[in-house]
């Protein structure tokens, strides 16, 4: 146990000293929020997959499989389709978008690509609220895996977890949340390889294992699972779409997309997400239905399975590393909420709202006091965690791939999406999401999920349809929003006259007068000089 | 489903492997979206920079 403790307190030291690097690196409120917008495809690929894997990695998702065996591969199949498309299919366009509106959050670009303010209260609230939730969630999650690794209590194992994610945040903002990510889901990576190819090679390779698991239960094996659980289309097809859907709608997922050097890095991104998640989400699902085999005794918890194969078979100093790599899976996820609560709460709220004349340096000052004081609120929730908490998240994941997902994804492919629209996407689909959950309605058998997806098609439909189609302005955006070329080059050079002078008319319009200044030159902020050329 | 099939068996049979099938197409699937999206970059820079 020596060893395991050694091993896992150098990754926590590399952690905080990535934090301590990136702190001298951070000059203003854009690097803190979402780092300068100059992160690289690999760092944003891995970024992304490290906060997407959640404590769900190494303790439900195996309990899963442990329960369930090879049928809860429905749930794993839409994680690499889900993150790898989020990058090519809306980070591409949302990020041209960002940058032609000058948006560095998600709520901003809604409330500018549809001049509604009301839609950045609305996508900030939702965000708000279901990330809070999230933060808590992670704290608990990590208290309880440090004291089931190390044997220590709940709360020193919370107090371990999460105050070296505070630290790092606190000081390398966004920046050291992505590179202490990289380190996590590489870490994460070798060692889900190493468990998952040692325990295979202890059933008896591949076919010895599909036999003794088939021994146990021959409903392990097949892709309906225990019980016929997803014996019909619509069960086996709800998680996919739920999982798919989330990595459109999660906020800690978008704003890998916004933070993008460059458009053209999305396509690079979503190369390297599908190959690296593909190679990983199986196996980690895998290992609870190794475990079933591997493992002389039950563990009490079946969300123990994975943690216990690690410590019974692996040597000391995999098994440490392996330990670390699943407090890792949790601090990479804790680590963006922790920013993105900030980024809400600063960006969204108080400088939009109430302090739209703040210098850099008073919004960088006052990102950091947020981490800090979120932190800590955070904290104290989790010491005694509401008793709901983990099933609140689950219903948030669903909410957010709802109100968000679908919102994002018509705002960037439909020119002809209204602001009313997506108000009453957002709106009219939490409400039967709610409901239907909560009243247990079965609507043709529908998943309370899948019901409130096509309410939320439906109505961000209709209601555009019906709602005044947007005005020149923003259709001239969208186009370019939509194109391949290098969007800041040729509005500057005059490639595309009418576009240029189209967008630079639709920022002064739709922007806030903070961003207008910036956009007329007078304080460019955001690295794009474009629009303000073409304003000139 | 047969109880005498072997796990191993049953893998193959009851359509199990299809999951990882799936994986394959989904690699195939962002190969050709990245092909394509690269094809349209390198057209719209070849085409008057836009």
């Amino acid at each position: 146990m020596t060893t395991t403790y050694v091993v896992f307190v150098l990754y926590l030291l590399v952690l905080l000293a990535v934090g301590w690097y990136y702190m001298k690196r951070v000059r203003t409120y854009e690097d803190f929020i979402i780092g300068g917008r100059r992160i690289g495809p690999f760092a944003s690929s891995f970024s992304l997959i490290a906060s997407y894997m959640s404590g769900y990695t190494y303790t439900a998702a195996p309990g899963l499989s442990y329960r369930s065996g090879y049928s809860t591969l429905w749930w794993a199949t839409g994680d690499a389709p889900g993150n790898a498309l989020s990058f090519g299919v809306l980070g591409r366009r949302l990020r041209r978008y960002a940058e032609l509106l000058r948006a560095i959050s998600l709520p901003e670009y809604l409330e500018r690509r549809f001049n509604s303010p009301s839609l950045r209260l609305l996508s900030g609230l939702i965000i708000l609220i279901t990330v809070a939730m999230y933060l808590v969630a992670q704290f608990v999650a990590t208290g309880k895996l440090v004291s089931v690794m190390f044997n220590t209590s709940y709360l020193t194992g919370m107090v371990i977890g999460s105050a070296v994610v505070i630290v790092y945040t606190l000081m390398g903002g966004y920046l050291a949340v992505v590179y202490t990510d990289v380190i996590q889901f590489s870490l994460m990576w070798v060692l889900t390889h190493v468990l998952f190819w040692t325990a295979l090679g202890m059933a008896g390779g591949f076919t010895a294992f599909n036999d003794a698991l088939g021994r146990i239960s021959s409903q392990l094996i097949v892709p309906a699972g225990p019980d016929n659980a997803y014996g019909t289309f619509l069960a086996a097809l709800t998680p996919i779409v739920l999982i798919i859907m989330g990595s459109f709608g999660l906020p800690h997922v978008t704003i890998r997309h916004l933070s993008l050097k460059d458009p053209r890095n999305a396509r690079h991104a979503m190369l390297i997400t599908a190959i690296f998640v593909v190679t990983f989400s199986f196996i980690y699902y895998m290992i609870g239905a190794l475990a079933r085999v591997l493992l002389p005794q039950a563990p009490a918890d079946v969300e123990e399975a994975g943690i216990r194969l690690w410590f019974s078979i692996l040597p000391p100093v995999l098994a440490g590393l392996m330990s670390s790599a699943a407090v890792a899976s949790i601090m990479s996820t804790a680590d963006s909420f922790l920013i993105l609560l900030t980024s809400t709460l600063s960006h969204d709220f108080l400088n939009r709202f109430f302090m739209p004349r703040a210098t850099d340096q008073e919004r960088l000052r006052v990102g950091r006091i947020l981490v800090a004081v979120l932190a800590v609120l955070a904290f104290v929730v989790a010491i005694r965690p509401p008793a709901l908490v983990f099933t609140i998240v689950i219903f948030a994941f669903g909410a957010m791939a709802l109100a968000l997902g679908v919102s994002n994804l018509f705002s960037v492919y439909w020119r002809r999406t209204t602001a009313a629209g997506v108000l009453t996407c957002m709106i009219l689909s939490l409400l039967v999401y709610v409901w239907a959950t909560v009243g247990k309605w079965n609507v043709f058998g529908l998943h309370p999920f899948m019901l409130g997806l096509i309410v939320a098609v439906v109505s961000v439909v209709i209601v555009s349809l019906v709602s005044s189609p947007p005005a020149g302005e923003p259709a001239a955006v969208f186009d370019a929003a939509a194109g391949y070329g290098l969007l800041p080059s040729s509005v500057r050079a005059g490639a595309s006259p009418m576009v240029g002078q189209e967008v630079s008319l639709a920022l002064r319009r739709a922007a806030p007068e903070s961003a207008r200044r910036e956009v007329e030159g007078l304080t460019p902020a955001h690295g794009w000089t474009g629009a303000a050329d073409a304003a000139g | 489903m047969n109880e005498e099939m072997s796990g191993s068996e049953l893998f193959w049979s009851s359509g199990t492997w299809l999951f990882v099938l799936g994986q394959v197409l989904v690699l195939v699937i962002v190969s050709v979206i990245y092909v394509y999206q690269a094809r349209r970059e390198q057209e719209a820079l070849g085409g008057g920079r836009r």
